[in-house]
Order: C-alpha cells, then sequence, then structure tokens
C-alpha cells in the first residue's frame, strides 16, 4: 500500500567554516609554514535532520531567513554534500533554487531549454519532443527564439518551471520562485505541482507562507537556527507557525484587520 | 540496446544516491558506508562522461560560441591573431635583433600555436567553475566535466591554427620537411592535452577555494612562456641545458612538432618517454585534488 520511499535525510547536517577573509592559496601556505591559525567561526548551518519522503508527497519547509531551508535544499538536490549523516534520493532531480541561474543569456530560449534539459538528465532526441510543450506551458511562443537576456524576470521564471516540470522529474526541489509570476501563472503552477503530486513525483518545497504549504504539502518541516523546530502534516505545522511568529492564527490576520482600522 | 535507449541509460537517474561527508554512493537503498576507491571512482567517472557525452559536447559549444559570438568576424580573428604574431616577432626578431634562426616564421609559428594552446587552455580552465556557478548550483551535472570542456573547446581554434602552420608550405616550402614522422604528431598532441586536462583539474577546483590561484597561474605562465623555447632553440642553449627544455612537457612538445614538421625527424624516444610518465602523473595529481575538492565546489562559488 505504502508508496516507495524516494528522498531520506538520515542525521544530516551542514558545516560551515566562517572565515574572516578570503582564502588565500599563498596565505594558507604561509600560514601552513608559520604554524599560525586563521580566525574562522565554526557554523553549523543545518544539524541533526531527518526525515522520509515517499513517491507522491510532499514536504514544505518553513523557518525565519537564515534558519537552513535553502541549505537543505541543496543538500536534496545534491548540489552540496552533508557535513555529517547521509542524504539520499532516488531518481532525477529537477531544481527551481533561484532565478533564471543555470541559463546562458546570449543563448535564445529555445537554445536553453535544450541545455537545461540535457544538464538535468535527458537527452537531445527526448528533449525534443518537449520542445513545444515547454514553450506552450511557459506560453513564450512569441519570444522563444529571441535571446534570454531581453526576457522580464518573470518570463525567465515562467520558462524555468516550465522546463523543471517536464524533463519528467522523480524528485522536485523548488525554492521561493513561483512568486515571481503574475497570479493566472502561479495558478498555473499549482495546478501543475498538484497533478505531479497525483503522478507521484515527490517535492521539497521552501516558502515564507504558511497558506502555500499547507495548500500544496503533505508534511512540513518548521526549521529554526538549523534544526528542526517541528514536524508533522503541513497543516498543522503551518498553523504552528503562524502563531508561532506572529501571534495570529491562520485566517484571523485578515479577519481582524477590519477592526483595527 | 537503441541509441535513445542507451543515452537515457544514466546509473545515477535509477539508482539510489547516498551523499555523505565521505563521498558519493550509488547502489542499493541502504547506505554501505564505503566510497569506492580511487582506480573504481575514475572508471565511473568515464562512464558517467559517456553517458552524458550529448550535453557535454553542447557545454563544449556554448563554451566556444560565447567566446566568439561578440566577435563578428568570429574564428577569422582566432586565425588573424596567430598572423599579426607571426609578422611583428619575425620583423623584430630577424631585421631589428638580427636573430640567426632558420625559417623563423613557420619556427615560430609552431611555438606560438601550441603555446597559446596551453596559455589559453590553462587560463580558462581554472576559471571555469566560477564561469559556470550558476549551473553548478543547479544542477549534479559533473564537475569534473567543466574544466574538460574548456580543454576541448579551445581546441577548435588550436585545429584551425594548425591548419594554418600547413597552409604556408606554398609561401616557405623550404621551411618544410613533412614526411612518415608526422604519424607521430598527433600523439605529441595528446601528451599536451592529457598535461592539460590534469593541470585543468587542479587549478578549476582549487581555484572556486582559493580566489589567487588564477594570479598565480598567470605568473607562472609569464615566466613559463621564456622558460620554454617558444622564441628560440633549446640548441641555442648550453649543452648542459638542454635536457631541462626537453624535460619541460612544453618544451618537448614545441621542439619535437618543429622537428617533425621542419625537419621530418622523429621525437627522441627516451625524452617521449619521461614526458609521457609526466604527463600522466600531473593527470593523476589533477584527478586527486579534484577528488579532495570536488565535493565542496558548489559551497564555494
Amino acid at each position: 500500500m505504502s508508496a516507495a520511499v524516494k528522498v531520506r535525510a538520515k542525521d544530516v547536517g551542514k558545516h560551515y567554516l566562517r572565515v574572516h577573509e578570503k582564502p588565500m592559496l599563498l596565505r594558507e601556505a604561509m600560514m601552513l609554514l608559520s604554524g599560525r591559525k586563521q580566525r574562522v567561526d565554526d557554523l553549523w548551518a543545518l544539524r541533526h535532520i531527518d526525515f522520509e519522503l515517499r513517491s507522491g508527497e510532499t514536504l514544505g519547509l518553513l523557518g525565519p531567513n537564515g534558519s537552513g531551508k535553502s541549505t537543505l535544499l541543496t543538500l536534496v538536490a545534491g548540489t552540496s554534500f552533508p557535513s555529517e549523516g547521509t542524504m539520499s534520493t532516488c531518481g532525477r532531480i529537477s531544481t527551481l533554487l533561484s532565478l533564471g541561474a543555470g541559463f546562458n543569456p546570449d543563448m535564445t530560449g529555445e537554445e536553453n531549454i535544450v541545455a537545461s534539459s540535457g544538464l538535468l538528465g535527458m537527452s537531445f532526441a527526448e528533449t525534443r519532443k518537449r520542445v513545444s510543450r515547454i514553450v506552450e506551458f511557459a506560453e513564450l511562443q512569441g519570444v522563444i527564439d529571441t535571446q534570454i537576456r531581453y526576457y522580464s524576470s518573470g518570463m525567465v521564471t515562467r520558462l524555468a518551471f516550465s522546463i523543471a516540470i517536464n524533463v519528467s522529474p522523480d524528485i522536485m526541489v523548488i525554492d521561493e520562485v513561483l512568486a515571481v509570476g503574475d497570479i493566472s501563472f502561479q495558478a498555473k503552477c499549482m495546478d501543475a505541482l498538484e497533478e505531479l503530486q497525483a503522478s507521484g513525483v515527490t517535492t521539497v518545497l521552501a516558502s515564507q507562507s504558511p497558506v502555500m504549504i499547507s495548500d500544496l504539502c503533505t508534511n512540513a518541516l518548521w526549521l529554526e537556527a538549523g534544526q528542526i523546530k517541528m514536524a508533522g502534516p503541513a497543516a498543522e505545522v503551518a498553523d504552528a507557525y503562524q502563531v508561532g511568529m506572529t501571534g495570529y492564527a491562520m485566517g484571523a490576520v485578515l479577519a481582524d484587520e477590519p477592526q483595527q482600522s | 540496446m537503441t541509441e535513445a535507449a542507451a543515452s537515457t541509460e544514466q546509473p545515477h537517474l535509477t539508482q539510489w544516491v547516498h551523499r555523505s561527508a565521505r563521498g558519493i554512493e550509488l547502489g542499493g537503498e541502504v547506505p554501505t558506508g564505503k566510497v569506492e576507491p580511487g582506480y573504481r571512482a575514475f572508471v565511473s567517472a568515464i562512464r558517467l562522461a559517456v553517458s552524458l557525452r550529448e550535453t557535454f559536447w553542447a557545454l563544449v559549444a556554448k563554451d566556444f560560441k560565447a567566446r566568439y559570438r561578440a566577435q563578428s568576424l568570429g574564428l577569422f580573428w582566432s586565425i588573424a591573431h596567430p598572423l599579426v604574431m607571426m609578422l611583428t616577432t619575425t620583423v623584430a626578431f630577424e631585421w631589428v635583433l638580427k636573430v640567426q634562426i632558420a625559417n623563423f616564421p613557420i619556427f615560430y609559428l609552431i611555438g606560438a600555436i601550441l603555446w597559446q594552446l596551453f596559455a589559453n587552455v590553462l587560463t580558462g580552465t581554472t576559471s571555469s567553475m566560477l564561469d559556470n556557478a550558476g549551473l553548478i548550483k543547479h544542477t549534479t551535472f559533473p564537475r569534473f566535466l567543466f574544466p574538460i570542456s574548456t580543454v576541448f573547446s579551445n581546441l577548435i581554434p588550436f585545429g584551425m591554427e594548425l591548419v594554418l602552420v600547413f597552409a604556408f608550405f606554398p609561401v616557405f616550402p623550404g621551411s618544410y620537411h613533412l614526411n612518415e614522422s608526422l604519424l607521430a604528431l598527433p600523439f605529441v598532441l595528446a601528451l599536451e592535452v592529457i598535461l592539460l586536462i590534469g593541470l585543468g583539474l587542479m587549478t578549476s577546483s582549487l581555484n572556486a577555494r582559493y580566489r589567487d590561484v588564477l594570479y598565480l597561474v598567470t605568473s607562472v605562465l609569464t615566466v613559463g612562456f621564456w622558460a620554454t623555447p617558444i622564441l628560440y632553440s633549446s640548441t641555442m642553449a648550453p649543452e648542459w641545458i638542454r635536457p631541462f627544455f626537453l624535460l619541460n612537457p612544453m618544451g618537448f612538445v614545441i621542439e619535437s612538432t618543429r622537428g617533425i614538421v621542419m625537419k621530418g625527424t622523429w621525437p627522441s624516444a627516451p625524452y617521449m618517454a619521461a614526458v609521457t610518465v609526466e604527463s600522466l602523473l600531473v593527470f593523476v595529481a589533477g584527478a586527486a585534488v579534484f577528488r579532495r575538492q570536488g565535493r565542496k565546489i558548489a559551497d564555494y562559488v
């Protein structure tokens, strides 16, 4: 009955050394010779993170700025490695981590579609079959032969999102980038994400919006200073987070407003 | 197995991937905690590269286009540059300094294009991780393919320059002695490519962490230009120094290419053996440095 596990974090931690001076090979070599030590701060951006995600589940990450949401996303995406513990994933991962990075501004939209899909592990033959679907979803039919540098930031986001969902991912990793598209496109993205969930894609999503998390996710983690403060069903965690951060329950803020003015 | 099936069959897409501080492990759902030994990792890296060859060539093309798209005459410049250098240096050396080197234009052109390839690739690969920072943060595309794609994208203009060397045959027929020793040329050039891949793996991963590596590389290249027989021949130096010029891999590559093209002589076997060992050692060292640094690149760029 239960679907297969797709993502598993086991006591994952990410450690950074905060160096006060730009690291330079010459200086480090001289310090190594002279036996002096550089002043460094230890920083655990994440510690003791455990979770398991099955096929079709969506994990929402909530937490104040600097709580480790984005770091956790890069670990799931596999672009960076944990300093302790093990992050395990199974399947093709598609990422939407920050706006338009990974695109080459000198290439046209279509050239970027082919290049990005290739980097995500699609063959060119497969990609060519999907180009028209990607363009159509992004609603960029008129400008797909234009260099990306002339695109608006919303257009870049639409293209990135459209590629990310069309490379048949098993796992999707999404940072808060959807906010850039206009409302109608956002609504379209939500529908697309729900469709992917239904088809068994596992998603990890970071957001500042508890409403979005409780709407889109099945489970959620509330991160604070790199540790899990609360884990559980998305609606419960989102509620607790909303109350914890603002003192209001979700929905209560809006209801109270007319009386205050 | 059909072509389409082969290109989609990438082990990292169907297996479990476990990432920990010790490295990456592919395989079953439960990690064993064992990390691949160096030689096994090397074999899987090659298999990964082969499975991603399409994207690799796209990366080579992108790198190549990025360099030439800004210039309306494109590739013309890659040929014009060595030509102009050949002209000015010949004027300066033969007319002003009155240096006596037989067939100087071709002598210099061969040295210059081989050194230019070395210098361009080394500066290019050193910054390749920073140039591709966007891709490194967004995809798990194997990082070692970024410096290697820089090597290959520089081989395209180099190929045209090499054609240029032979295109001068009707102009200076006396400068050439073409015979069966040309068969050795690909092997001599391959040594330079192996050397460059090794150095590129080393400097690219180090430069992601230490941003002064690029400055060190440029300084070393300036010294290297004068320490390598480019503007002169090792035969002009005192007898006892000569072995050092030929044990310098670039010195060997340049002098051997000149010998092959201009005199029809085979490269010296003992030096060829020594330089092959050197290049392979540099390659292994580069791969080892990359293996240590590679995991952390996304944290630094």
